[in-house]
């Protein structure tokens, strides 16, 4: 045999090694099976429990029933559907799918994890409605593929979408708020205590989380943040004071801690700025809500039917109304197909 | 020509590290089975190359199981989560010993071929095998017998390596040896590997 490269021996780097590409080769077959592959562990139901192999027996076979059962239940009203799967390419370094070193092209199952190292990333095809790139360090577990139904998890990481599907097909959770596309592209990340930062690049993303929510633009940024929902979209031209207290407002509660940058915000703000004064109506004290009415007001006038009093009291035909004034998409969209994404 | 190092540093960035597995762990530890099978299905490629050193194929998925099974039952006694990865493998090899004791001492390469016959889940390795040619197989069985007699150290690392697929670092990763170290045994073992197999002339043909 000849004298091997020990580059490509440890780390598969450098000209490969005749020697070793050619053991490589032949000891594949005995190489174990993928992730997928192996077969479920009949756990126990406790870890201190003395089970007999009658007793694993039994209760491999109630898990399996159940199991029938749940997806039977689960599949039936489904089965019209046919699966629109998400498939994957690795771009560089060594993603992995279900712990799983990825192969050149893979695909996604729903319950699946793919994960990106710091010197890897993916190329993952959204069914037939988009694209994403996966950059290095993120963690994304998709959850439903169906042809008007695509929902992952983005837990770290970055993504970035294009999405060409209808408003409200593609949907990505997060540690701190839910992210639906109304048909546009995106740049999302998650950092490792949960925050978000989207920016869109064109169209514009819905994001919710429990009520509170925040509709971005083309053009606009918006973070989230773990317990508290989404913060308030800024456009990248606002002024870095005004984007500076938004970033204060977002997280604080109390009138007191809200009223200077507030102060900021109302004497940066152009009219473009409607749509982050919009948003504060639902973010600021409601001591303060008189000033961002009337802000708002000079900004973009009310149209008809939207009185103050109304929006102060906190109307909701009336805030959309006044939102789909600003001319950013109408707040119907919205509040039409908020209902699947968040039954 | 190329030369084992005694040290030298170990650049390439591994697909996971240890902290990866802590939120699973702690999951498990309470009860979530869903986790447990994260980290099983995370770390049992790694636990098959360990068993593969000395069982025979059939029996290393079966005590692939077994293993993650025992650390279910013992997980309450793990006390740092993210040492999960080590501390699978020391169950391996404890179970791998108790393996080689109450089995024939190493398997023929005729019986291995048998277990591969009747190695009923594993039938799309099966199915490659059937494509392979008969002289690939039959070197194939001889470079895995021939890893099998090197030293502890050296067989693991090949194994994890060549058959596995991983690549050092993340041997030493899921070992917590050194990538120093995890170097050393694959330089030093491949060098006697190759003697081992010029000796029975069990590589490829030129």
């Amino acid at each position: 045999m000849e004298p091997m490269d020990d580059e490509y021996l440890w780390d598969r780097t450098g000209p490969p090694d005749e020697d070793v590409a050619r053991l490589e080769a032949l000891l594949a077959q005995f190489a174990a099976p993928s992730a997928e592959e192996w077969a479920p562990l009949a756990l126990p139901g406790t870890r201190v429990s003395n089970e007999t192999a009658v007793s694993w027996r039994t209760w491999l076979a109630a898990a399996a029933l159940a199991l029938i059962s749940i997806g039977t239940a689960w599949l039936t009203p489904r089965q019209e559907l046919p699966g629109d799967p998400w498939r994957v390419a690795r771009v560089e370094g060594m993603p992995t799918i279900a712990a799983a070193p990825l192969a050149r092209h893979s695909q996604l199952v729903p319950g699946r994890w793919l994960e990106t190292d710091a010197r890897s990333s993916a190329v993952v095809f959204v069914g037939r409605i988009g694209r994403l790139e996966v950059e290095p360090g993120s963690r994304l577990r998709l959850v439903t593929a169906t042809p008007g139904e695509h929902r992952a998890e983005l837990v770290t990481g970055t993504i970035q979408a294009q999405i060409w599907a209808p408003a409200g097909q593609f949907v990505i959770d997060t540690p701190s708020a839910t992210a639906i596309d109304l048909g546009c592209a995106y740049t999302l990340t998650i950092n490792s205590h949960g925050v978000g930062l989207i920016t869109v690049q064109g169209g514009w993303v819905g994001f919710e989380h429990n009520g509170r929510e925040a509709f971005i633009p083309a053009g606009a940024t918006g973070r989230t943040y773990p317990g508290r929902g989404p913060g308030t979209p800024t456009y990248a031209e606002a002024s870095a004071a005004l984007r500076a207290a938004i970033d204060t407002i977002d997280q604080v509660d109390d009138a007191a801690a809200q009223a200077a940058p507030l102060e900021t915000v109302l004497r940066e703000a152009r009219p473009e700025d409607a749509l982050t004064l919009w948003h504060l109506l639902d973010r600021v004290d409601v001591s303060l809500e008189p000033l961002v009415v009337d802000r708002l007001s000079a900004l973009a006038p009310m149209p008809p039917g939207v009185t103050r009093d109304g929006v102060l009291a906190g109307n909701r035909d009336m805030r959309d109304a006044w939102w789909d004034a600003l001319d950013l998409g109408t707040a119907d969209w919205w509040r039409t197909w908020r209902q699947k994404w968040n039954p | 020509m190329s030369h084992c190092p005694a040290e030298r540093p170990a650049d390439r960035a591994s697909a996971w590290s240890p902290q990866d597995d802590v939120p699973f762990v702690q999951a498990a530890q309470s009860g979530d089975a869903a986790s447990f099978d994260t980290l099983y299905r995370r770390h049992a490629r790694f636990v098959h190359g360990v068993l593969l050193g000395l069982a025979t194929r059939t029996d290393v998925e079966d005590l692939v199981q077994e293993v993650f099974l025992t650390a279910w039952r013992q997980l309450g006694t793990l006390r740092d989560p993210a040492a999960f990865g080590g501390w699978v493998v020391t169950i391996a090899r404890h179970l791998r010993i108790d393996h080689v004791r109450r089995q024939r001492p190493l398997e023929s390469l005729d019986a291995e071929a048998g277990d591969d016959a009747r190695a009923g889940p594993r039938g799309r390795r099966h199915a490659r095998e059937q494509e392979a040619s008969a002289v690939d197989h039959l070197e194939a069985q001889r470079a895995i017998a021939a890893i099998r007699t090197l030293p502890e150290a050296y067989r693991d690392t090949l194994v994890l390596r060549l058959v596995e697929g991983m690549t050092g670092p993340e041997i030493a990763r899921s070992t917590g040896l050194t990538p120093d170290s995890v170097r050393v045994n694959l330089c030093r073992g491949m060098k006697l590997l190759r003697q081992a197999l010029d000796g029975t002339a069990a590589t490829r043909t030129r």
